[in-house]
């Protein structure tokens, strides 16, 4: 609940100031979705990387209490994802005047990851419950976290410059003052929100599975 | 409506659905959870 709430709190209060005091982002159409379009696709990043961790520790240790941790990673980094395409779509339209650019390669990695990811369901839930739909989607999981750095730099190893990253250029922020302390704000906000998605949906997980236990 | 607050309000309607949805997993497993003891 803590977590719930700091995010309500971060995200109400980032999203208003980036609403109220900022406005739009000079430059840009629309420029206000920045405040959440970033902070949600970096926050999809951690919860996929979190999961491949897990999966990673899964298959160190053999511990299974891993499997879920990776899964709920996994499940909620899907949501974020699916968050981050609808959001920078709206974008898009407002920017571009189109719903999506194939000539994006950022666009089009991150649709790849996506894909990647749910089908990661799917793998996982044609396997018999036991130690095998533990570990072959734990793989799984570890192949895909190779495309969140290619889908991170893929804006940055194109020759054409569609997607634009007010983020960081030349290895520098390149927002300041007001905007990167608002920017802050709902990042940690985005954060929280997904920390507080990851344990209740861990909790409703793990009593599930000792639930199909005792039957 | 700006693109800007049509982009808040889908991600404000995405986690509203998500918690309508895990509250009604929780009060499944809940409900599942007090029939336990009655099947022995």
């Amino acid at each position: 609940m803590p977590l719930a709430l700091a995010a309500l709190v971060l995200l109400g209060v980032g999203l208003g100031l980036a609403l109220l005091w900022i406005g739009e982002l000079e430059g840009f159409a629309a420029g206000g979705i920045f405040f959440l379009h970033v902070p949600v696709a970096l926050t999809a990043y951690a919860l996929l990387v979190w999961g491949a961790w897990k999966a990673l520790r899964l298959l160190w240790t053999r511990d299974e209490r891993y499997d879920l941790e990776s899964y709920t990673g996994i499940h909620v980094g899907l949501i974020f994802a699916l968050l981050t395409l609808v959001t920078g779509s709206i974008w898009a339209r407002a920017e571009w005047g189109v719903w999506w650019d194939w000539r994006d390669r950022q666009l089009v990695t991150f649709l790849i990851l996506f894909l990647f990811y749910s089908a990661y369901f799917m793998l996982r839930y044609s396997i018999e419950p036991g130690a095998a739909r533990a570990r072959i989607p734990a793989v799984y999981a570890l192949f895909g976290v190779v495309l969140i750095p290619v889908s991170f730099l893929a804006v940055r190893l194109a020759d054409q410059f569609l997607h634009r990253t007010p983020l960081i250029r030349g290895g520098r922020p390149d927002i300041e003052g007001q905007v990167l302390a608002v920017f802050g704000v709902c990042f940690a906000g985005a954060l929280s929100l997904a920390a507080a998605m990851y344990a209740i949906e861990l909790a409703g997980k793990r009593l599930d599975a000792r639930l199909q236990e005792a039957r | 409506m700006s693109y800007t607050w049509a982009a808040y309000l889908v991600v404000l309607l995405a986690v509203l659905a998500w918690v309508g949805i895990i509250a009604l997993k929780l009060r499944r497993l809940e409900r599942e959870v007090k029939e336990l003891p009655r099947r022995g």
